[in-house]
């Protein structure tokens, strides 16, 4: 752990005296925990989506040189600076979602909002939580505000991690200034969505109803989930699912920045 | 000045009476009748529930599928309406010769048929059906009980759903009744006479019973026992109609639409489906054939039979809610509680709705058909404004709320073969606004607290049932573990995604080392995707085919199946071995582990959900 502790501390000092990136990224992090205590309950979920977007964006831009030149500070391996760095932006992400999350959860407990006693025009939108928990007996306060959050944490740390992916595989992903040529991924990207508009025809058309098989397959499990133990189990699965992903994300990254070394 | 100003308010008034008599008159012209001025079963006028009624459909107009209702009082029909087209794109109106689907209103036929043998002497309701049948003739019995007629006709033969076919697009696919009926039998889940499971195949067995006792083809007793004492010559009951070439004719006109999200209506064809087992849902004809048909029913000379005293026998209950006197089916027509009670059906096909309820005390009786599958509010607010709605409290004071928490499995659904994760998957949560009302009866109050729902309460094998008048609703007290074997199936399947990803990552980069076992333990990994991905494609087939499946696909999945539980086992078993060895590799003990774990669960739900059963139901 001592050889993670030393590239991210490198990597947030050398961002440093570049340019105040690490300093932006601190700021956006109070900002969100700050507007956490502003929002209604339901409206962090969104502040999560935010940070899961913009995180790796903002701790990474204008690094062009970055991984190259950490490479020849420090006596570590590449595959090092893909861990700490996975380890680094996992582990402030969560963090500071869970601090959002507790938030959020004391509001729902104990009825007292926030955002209605800044007066906040998001005071408007606070009892969302209320208006959604009347039409449904599945769930109730506590177990959608647990639901939706699940939800966004497990979305946005998937996304987190991808642009994390795409900033260490190519590092000239986040400087704008380069011209963007058609990658191996993008042709990944538009072979899935070809699937995906397949998927959709067929069911439309009735000739390969996939996506009825897939509807009727997952979405009573997913309906199941949401109704025991007050969703409970949807939220495990979900962060279960996004830890797998994540984790796949993090082995493909670990081999391919490994590979560049050898080439 | 004034004087003027009075002359010609009084014009004007004058003029607005007129105008108004003029359209009551010009209503009663069009219709050929002036409204009685009687009181419905609601309370309301009928003056008033002709207007509001006419007001409703108003909307159903020559871009709509068609809505055709009548409502009658004794032989006397007081309402008469048709409205939207029989085909839209070629401005075809509905009128009086448009002919529809009557759906499983064809029961009722059945259950007239069998009323009439039975005042014949030549059927026993509480005779064991077995003895009327061929020998042999069921192979999926899971009990030894008797099934009676009166089980039939009340859904408690203890059938559950099945995935053969009950409509064919070709008539060349259409069998002799017998045949069908071995060929379609579903799983029996449930103790006979316990749980009411709405059941097409109950039904149609009913109306087999019927040939062999009458010595008669289906469709020819019928024709000569219902349709010709009453006169409807415009209804068909066989089922590619080609005993009444008027109504195949008139039907090959009519098309059938469905609602879309955005509102409108999507053409989806002519639907000339046939029905497979013809007895459960085939006849088709006119509205004024079932209107003639509802008002037998009513009728004190009760044309269908030859006595008053089976009629009255008909429409006594054969089964009831709880312990309480409230019938929940009467020798197969349904009991509706409304602000009367009333009895009658509903039915539905690819291509039409339908509904007939009467009032045998007042006389008075609705019939609606419709062209269109997702139906509109017309089928259930009609019936509903001229019978009124059941007040609270009509049958007692509630003692306190009934708990109904947790999960419900429906009695009508798919608890055996391929599909019954469907069955077990797809549960109730009722809410808790049951009252209880003592005797196992149960009120449920709606919103505003101004009418109620009747429910049974009861009991099957040590589990509570919410009782309605064609499907119960069970309590599973194992939907948990349930629901955990299978989100575990999904998730198995998932996993061995990200790793065999993660394989083909290291293959790549040259980075993958083979241990012991890893070939059969990478071919597990793929078919539990492919295990997965088999279900779905079938699911998906079969619910865009009213929750039938063809037997090829059935087939496939089924073999599919086996030979994924195969290879689970024996990677199981080399991961056992291996583990057994311990390997040098933490990674490679935590992928033997995973292994087992992800395989020992496929396999259990692959078994406990029946998924490798492609043969029976």
């Amino acid at each position: 752990m001592e050889k993670y502790r030393r590239i991210i501390n490198a990597d947030l000092i050398a961002s440093g005296k570049r340019n105040s990136t690490s300093s932006a990224m601190i700021a956006l992090v109070i900002v969100m925990l700050a507007g956490s205590l502003y929002a209604s309950p339901m409206f962090l979920t969104m502040i999560t989506f935010i940070l899961g977007s913009v995180l790796t964006t903002l701790f990474f831009a204008s690094n062009g040189y970055h991984n190259e030149k950490l490479f020849c500070l420090l006596p570590v391996e590449r595959k090092d600076v893909v861990r700490a760095r996975f380890i680094f932006l996992t582990a402030v992400f969560t963090a500071v979602n869970a601090v959002i999350y507790i938030i959020g959860l004391i509001q729902v407990k104990t009825g007292f909002l926030l955002a209605a006693y800044f007066g906040a025009a998001a005071a408007e939108d606070v009892d969302i939580l209320q208006y959604l928990t009347n039409r449904t007996d599945i769930l109730d306060k506590t177990g959608l505000y647990n639901v939706s959050f699940a939800f966004a944490f497990a979305v946005s740390i998937i996304v987190m991690s991808h642009q994390l992916k795409a900033y260490i595989k190519d590092n000239s992903v986040y400087d704008f200034s380069a011209a963007k040529k058609i990658k191996k991924s993008d042709i990944i990207g538009a072979v899935i969505a070809l699937i995906i508009i397949i998927i959709v025809l067929g069911d439309v058309t009735g000739i390969l109803p996939v996506g009825k098989g897939i509807s009727t397959v997952v979405l009573p499990v997913l309906s199941g989930m949401l109704t025991v133990a007050n969703g409970s189990i949807f939220c495990m699965s979900a962060i279960m699912i996004a830890v797998c992903h994540v984790t796949f994300i993090w082995v493909c990254t670990e081999l391919n920045y490994d590979s560049k070394d050898i080439q | 000045m004034k004087k003027y100003i009075k002359r010609i308010a009084a014009a004007l008034c004058a003029g607005i009476m007129l105008a108004d008599i003029g359209g009551t008159a010009a209503f009663a012209e069009e219709n050929g009748q002036n409204i009685p001025d009687i009181t419905i079963p609601s309370g309301d006028s009928l003056e008033k529930f002709i207007h509001d009624t006419d007001d409703a459909l108003r909307e159903v107009d020559g871009n709509s599928p068609s809505t055709a209702a009548a409502v009658f009082q004794g032989d006397e029909i007081l309402y008469e309406a048709y409205r939207g087209c029989a085909d839209i794109e070629a401005g075809i109106p509905a009128d009086e010769n448009t002919v529809y689907e009557w759906g499983s209103i064809t029961k009722t036929l059945t259950w007239v048929s069998v009323m009439q043998l039975w005042e014949q002497g030549k059927i026993d309701l509480d005779k064991d059906i077995r003895e009327y049948l061929p020998e042999g003739f069921f192979h999926h019995l899971s009990y030894d009980d008797k099934i009676t007629m009166t089980d039939l006709m009340n859904h408690r033969g203890g059938w559950c759903e099945t995935t053969h076919a009950l409509f064919v697009d070709d008539e060349s696919e259409l069998r002799s009744l017998g045949d069908a009926l071995q060929e379609i039998e579903p799983a029996q889940t449930f103790r006979p006479g316990e749980v009411t499971a709405y059941s097409n195949y109950g039904a149609a067995v009913a109306g087999y019973i019927v040939e062999r006792i009458s010595g008669m083809d289906y469709c020819d007793y019928v024709r000569q026992n219902i349709f010709e004492p009453l006169g409807m010559e415009h209804t068909a009951i066989g089922p590619d109609h080609s005993d009444n070439e008027w109504v195949l004719e008139q039907r090959r006109q009519l098309r059938s639409y469905k609602s879309t999200l955005s509102g409108e209506y999507a053409d989806i064809g002519h639907k000339l489906d046939f029905v497979t087992i013809w007895p459960a849902g085939s006849a088709t004809g006119t509205l004024k054939d079932l209107v003639t048909y509802t008002q037998a029913f009513v009728d004190d000379d009760a044309p269908l039979f030859r006595n008053r005293e089976t009629q009255e026998f008909m429409l006594s209950g054969s089964s009831f809610y709880g312990e309480s006197d409230v019938p929940s089916c009467c020798h197969g027509l349904w009991p509706m509680e409304r602000g009367v009670r009333t009895y009658g059906h509903s039915g539905g096909t690819t291509a039409c709705r339908t509904d007939m309820e009467f009032d045998p005390v007042t006389k008075t009786g609705v019939v609606i058909m419709q062209n269109s599958i997702s139906g509109n509010y017309a089928i259930t607010t009609i019936p509903q404004a001229f019978f009124g709605e059941l007040e609270p409290g009509k049958y007692g004071e509630p003692a306190g709320k009934a708990d109904m928490s947790g999960h419900y499995v429906l009695s009508r659904s798919i608890h055996s073969g391929m599909f019954k994760f469907y069955g077990a998957m797809n549960t109730a949560i009722l809410n808790n606004n049951f009252y209880d009302l003592g005797n196992g009866l149960m009120q449920l109050k709606t919103e505003d607290g101004k009418a109620a729902e009747l429910h049974g309460l009861s009991e099957y094998e040590g589990r509570k049932i919410m009782q309605a008048v064609s499907i119960d609703a069970i309590f599973d007290r194992f939907f948990i573990p349930k629901l955990l074997l299978f989100a575990g199936y999904i998730f198995a399947a998932v996993i061995s995604a990200y790793i065999l990803l993660v394989k083909i990552k290291l293959v790549k980069y040259n980075r993958y080392k083979k241990f012991k076992g890893s070939a059969v333990i990478t071919v597990s990994e793929i078919l539990k995707i492919v295990s997965l991905l088999i279900l779905m494609i079938s699911t998906g087939f079969a619910i865009s085919n009213y929750l039938s499946l063809s037997d090829a696909l059935r087939v496939l999945t089924g073999v599919t199946q086996m030979i994924c539980m195969a290879v689970f086992a024996a990677s199981a078993a080399v991961s056992c071995a291996g583990l057994a060895k311990k390997s040098e590799s933490r990674l490679i003990t935590l992928g033997y582990a995973a292994n087992i774990a992800g395989s020992v669960i496929c396999i259990a739900a692959i078994l406990f959900f029946e998924m490798y059963k492609f043969w029976g139901c």
